[in-house]
């Protein structure tokens, strides 16, 4: 069974009664590089001649706090009912260099769909400097960058996490080859030497 | 049953506008009940995608899989590990 929201997202179920000496893992191979997210779950107990007895799939294209599960009608007594479930996420998480490189916020980034469209702003962004003792990079901070859309159903938000992280050291530019010089009066001095960074100038 | 592994590998806050749900009921045999017994998860953006399969799995059982794909519609699935649509 496939059902999908537009271009915007997927979902697929499938289904298969485990067979002898099957490998550890099972592997799925999609037409491109999608995001993808995937759950098995394991149900003993079944009628292995006719495990699916019902199913049913909905979509929403709309902002809503509750969404209310399809119904279903089965024909057989104690069946066991399964649901899966998935939404669209925020903007994706970003890495950059230094502060300079944050994007701006663009609300253009959540694509929306649907008649009962939301209006969608970009709320704040909260910083969050507690790792900057972190080694492992210069100046980190993270940055949680908050988007809400607003329509007659209410109000949602979603986080997108911005990490600054500047490990490039600065390089120093024009430095002189080692030298032998006959007196002291002669040794150059050090006023071209200068300094690049990519994300400031040093000092 | 919801499966809320499906909210812990998702971002905190999650934009709704764009919801998906399938529910399927499974037949039981004469005595039996059907039993959900454990659970397995993969998240990436590869076009092969590996899942270790759930815990205890042996012959017999009934293997349910669920994915959730970016983007839709333009999306095909080529292999399915044996399981069927």
């Amino acid at each position: 069974m496939r059902t999908d929201e537009s271009t915007n997202v997927g979902m697929a179920t499938y289904y298969k009664i485990v067979g002898v000496s099957e490998a550890a893992v099972d592997t799925f191979m999609f037409t491109n590089s999608p995001k993808w997210a995937i759950g098995i779950s394991r149900i003993t107990g079944a009628n292995t001649s006719s495990p699916i007895n019902a199913s049913q799939d909905s979509t929403r294209a709309v902002s809503q706090a509750l969404t209310v599960a399809p119904s279903i009608t089965t024909t057989v007594a104690n069946t066991l009912v399964l649901a899966f479930y998935t939404t669209i996420t925020c903007p994706n998480d970003t890495l950059v260099g230094c502060a300079s490189l944050v994007p701006p916020s663009n609300i253009n980034s959540v694509t929306i769909t649907g008649g009962n469209t939301p209006t969608v702003s970009h709320l704040k962004d909260s910083v969050n400097r507690a790792n900057m003792a972190d080694s492992s990079c210069l100046n980190k901070k993270i940055i949680y960058r908050i988007y809400q859309a607003v329509n007659a159903c209410g109000t949602t938000r979603c986080i997108q996490k911005i990490t600054v992280c500047d490990t490039i050291k600065p390089i120093l530019v024009a430095v002189g080859r080692d030298t032998t010089v006959s007196c002291i009066a002669l040794v150059p001095g050090t006023s071209n030497v200068t300094a690049t960074d990519n994300c400031a100038t040093p000092s | 049953m919801i499966l809320n592994d499906f909210d812990k590998i998702t971002k905190p806050g999650i934009f709704e506008f764009f919801r998906l749900i399938f529910l399927i009921a499974l037949g039981s045999q004469t005595l039996a009940q059907p039993v959900w017994n454990s659970s397995s998860t993969a998240i990436g953006s590869t076009a092969t995608a590996i899942v270790t399969k759930p815990m205890g799995t042996i012959s017999g059982d009934l293997s349910v899989a669920g994915i959730m794909i970016e983007k839709g519609l333009s999306l095909l699935l080529q292999q399915t590990a044996g399981h069927l649509s």
